[in-house]
């Protein structure tokens, strides 16, 4: 080789380099505007378009302001957000549902001085209540869904029962007389990772107790201890659910239902509109969720939030989009394509006013309650309580010694 | 006998390169140039990442993920506080040695099957690759279908050849849903594996067996004193590679049974992975993932050193 050749081979070797180092660099153009970072939660298929929409509009009223949307699956959005995070590239506005970790590290913004007053009037109290800790809302609302009990119109009228259950001697009654008139299963459980927290909440909140009493973990109080006796007689005493709850996800346990071999299921409120499309000849009606005889009617609601962090340069900016996406139209438009409930009142009450259904779910949501979410420890006692009520259902432990145990480990957690 | 033929494949150290005796030159510069963006790759993308997991392993790491600073070895001591982190290392040593056991022997019996003269043989030896070839994920949520409870062709052939009068739920006890997710794991390391054996086997002279049928061998006798031994390396190194990559099978486990119920077909890295996303313990997942690593090392160590012995 030459050394003219050589000599060539290094020019083209830096020029390789410079290129490659501008690559890693990434940067980006600003042309003067204001810009923030909005990672939002996928919901269905029509997240994404919806929020590309809605930008474009927003960008042309604010010329000045450029949004860039990312939109991330929920399967890695946790991991995605604590990556983000710890390389210092957190986003400006996060949709999420578990969010104490962050306050915990003092990254969010309050997010009430971010919004404008007449936002902050818009939302229900009790939702908007649900985001604060310490007193401080670092998060506001941005969808719930509440969980009601659907079920198969025509099992109940070959098991010849005229209504759904409305307490638990009467929903053991009828699913016990449909195991035995149809043979198919009739009430759904699933106690696996994938949702098993919403499971507990059913028994546990139908019973009056819980996973927290007076801001403390009360996890083994005797009403929970009741509930899960109950649970676990259902599926191992009088063998009237799925044969193995530790052993289906929610999302198979609707398809079964869908399927008609299914004849109660608690879930939420979007199963309408997945039955339209999976199950459109289906016969189903929903009712609210059956509590303990004597016990106060009550239901469980799970809400998402909006967040803006600290490390945001241009929360006026945020607050701005904040205030469009809420805005009547837009957000109705929002809910209804994901099928949520609205967590403004303005909404809450148009869509009430449109259609029935919604007006029950939000009739039940004002008795509704939700996971701790604004405690840390949150996600770990979620799986560990998922793993207690397993060993129940499995026969490896007696429900008060899971629970103790599971008591014991929430008050232990640093 | 076999050891005085030399079958390996040319491993080119007779070639020698005139180079090699030149002195240093810009020529010979210009060689670690070439490969030079290959090594910056190797450092930005092995190297760095592997320091950060050591470093992590021994931080406190908050739950969104903000290194908080070294906390020695609470991390690695966290992980044996309950017995869960023992019985995943037994899962995963029961997953590793099961899986790699049967689906070599499986193997062994496919190659010889493959290895023989008959008609369509190009075209079965195309499809063995197959499931191979095909993603793991897709691979793994069809056995999930297969083993279904309520809709599975599985249970659904059983009925109809009245071997079971109920569906049976494979994938809730423990003690069948591990061999299912097992029998996944085993059928996508067979084809490799058949691959290397029926390479090695063909690489065996047919002159070996017919000394030894006039010598009155039987069939049994060839295959201890004439297969086994001539396909001692290709096993080895099938075998070897076979541990490290299904000890570090995530996949199949995560779809079929997301390593439940109760951690029981947990294995080390769908544990990490539930540590480090589930209940956000980034420190401990590190911790889990460097234990693995050195693991890991260890049996790579062992690879390279065989596949160099094997070039010597």
């Amino acid at each position: 080789m030459s050394g003219r050749r050589f000599a060539k081979l290094i020019v083209v070797f830096l020029i390789v380099a410079m290129l490659s180092a501008f690559a890693f660099t990434g940067c980006k153009a600003t042309e003067g505007k204001t810009e923030f970072t909005f990672v939002a939660s996928q919901y269905s298929n029509a997240t994404e378009p919806y929020f590309t929409d809605l930008i474009a509009n927003f960008e042309k009223e604010n010329p000045n302001i450029k949004v860039n949307l990312q939109v991330v699956g929920w399967d890695v959005l946790v991991q995605k957000v604590n990556t983000l995070i710890s390389t210092k590239q957190a986003p400006d506005l996060l949709n999420i549902d578990l969010f104490s970790a962050y306050v915990n590290d003092d990254l969010l913004l309050d997010a009430s001085k971010v919004i404008s007053p007449e936002l902050k009037a818009k939302f229900y109290d009790s939702m908007y209540k649900g985001d604060e800790i310490n007193g401080i809302n670092y998060a506001i609302p941005l969808i719930s869904s509440v969980r009601s009990l659907y079920y198969n119109k025509d099992i109940f009228a070959q098991a010849g029962i005229a209504n759904p259950p409305k307490t638990w001697s009467e929903l053991r009654q009828d699913a016990k007389t449909i195991k035995e008139k149809t043979g198919i299963d009739a009430f759904g459980i699933e106690m696996t990772d994938f949702e098993g927290e919403a499971f507990f909440s059913y028994f546990a909140f139908g019973n009056g107790g819980g996973w927290k009493k007076d801001g403390k973990w009360a996890l083994n109080s005797p009403e929970n201890i009741e509930a899960f006796t109950f649970m676990n007689d259902l599926i191992n005493t009088d063998k009237v659910t799925n044969p193995k709850p530790t052993a289906i996800n929610r999302d198979e346990l609707q398809k079964v239902f869908s399927a008609g071999k299914l004849a109660m299921l608690m879930t939420a409120n979007f199963f309408p509109t997945l039955l339209k499309t999976d199950a459109p000849e289906l016969n189903y009606g929903i009712a609210p969720m059956p509590v303990n005889d004597g016990k106060p009617q009550t239901a469980l609601f799970v809400e998402d939030s909006l967040m803006v962090f600290k490390s945001a340069k241009n929360p006026q900016a945020v607050g701005k989009f904040l205030d469009y996406f809420y805005s009547d139209k837009n957000y109705q438009d929002f809910v209804t394509k994901e099928g949520f409930l609205p967590v403004t009142k303005s909404v809450g009450d148009a869509m009430s006013a449109q259609d029935p259904m919604t007006a029950e779910f939000i009739k039940e949501l004002s008795a509704a309650q939700t996971y701790p979410v604004t405690d840390t420890k949150y996600p770990e006692v979620k799986v560990e309580a998922i793993k207690s009520l397993q060993k129940v259902i499995l026969s490896e432990s007696t429900v008060e010694s899971a629970l103790n145990d599971l008591q014991k480990m929430a008050e232990g957690l640093k | 006998m076999a050891k005085q033929i030399d079958y390996s494949v040319s491993s080119g150290k007779n070639l020698k390169r005139p180079s090699s005796k030149r002195k240093f030159s810009m020529a010979g510069l210009s060689v670690y140039l070439w490969i030079l963006p290959s090594v910056i790759l190797v450092m930005v993308i092995v190297f760095i990442p592997i320091l950060e997991l050591f470093r992590t392993s021994f931080s406190e790491v908050s739950k969104s993920g903000i290194i908080k600073g070294l906390n020695g070895f609470r991390n690695y001591a966290s992980l044996f506080e309950d017995g869960t982190f023992l019985m995943v290392l037994k899962n995963t040593l029961i997953w590793t040695v099961v899986v790699v056991g049967v689906s070599t022997v499986l193997s062994m019996g496919i190659a010889h099957l493959l290895n023989q003269n008959f008609f369509g043989r190009s075209t079965v030896r195309a499809a063995i690759i197959f499931p191979w070839a095909t993603s793991l994920i897709i691979t793994a949520s069809m056995w999930k279908w297969i083993f279904d409870y309520n809709y599975g062709t599985l249970n659904l052939l059983l009925m109809n050849m009245h071997i079971i009068d109920k569906n049976y739920y494979w994938l809730a006890a423990p003690s069948s849903a591990f061999p299912v997710v097992m029998w996944a794991g085993i059928f996508d390391t067979m084809p490799f594996t058949t691959i290397v054996i029926l390479a090695g086997l063909q690489a065996i002279p047919g002159i070996l067996y017919e000394a030894a049928n006039i010598d009155g061998a039987n069939g049994f006798g060839k295959f201890v004193h004439i297969t086994l031994p001539m396909l001692k390396q290709p096993l080895t190194v099938s075998t070897v590679r076979n541990i490290i990559y299904v000890f570090n099978s995530f996949p199949i486990i995560w779809t079929i049974t997301r390593g439940g119920p109760l951690n029981q077909t947990d294995t080390a890295v769908t544990y990490l992975y539930k540590l480090a996303f589930q209940v956000n313990k980034i420190g401990p997942s590190a911790a889990v993932s460097v234990i693995i690593f050195l693991i890991l090392l260890a049996f790579s160590i062992l690879y390279v050193s065989i596949a160099l012995r094997r070039e010597d």
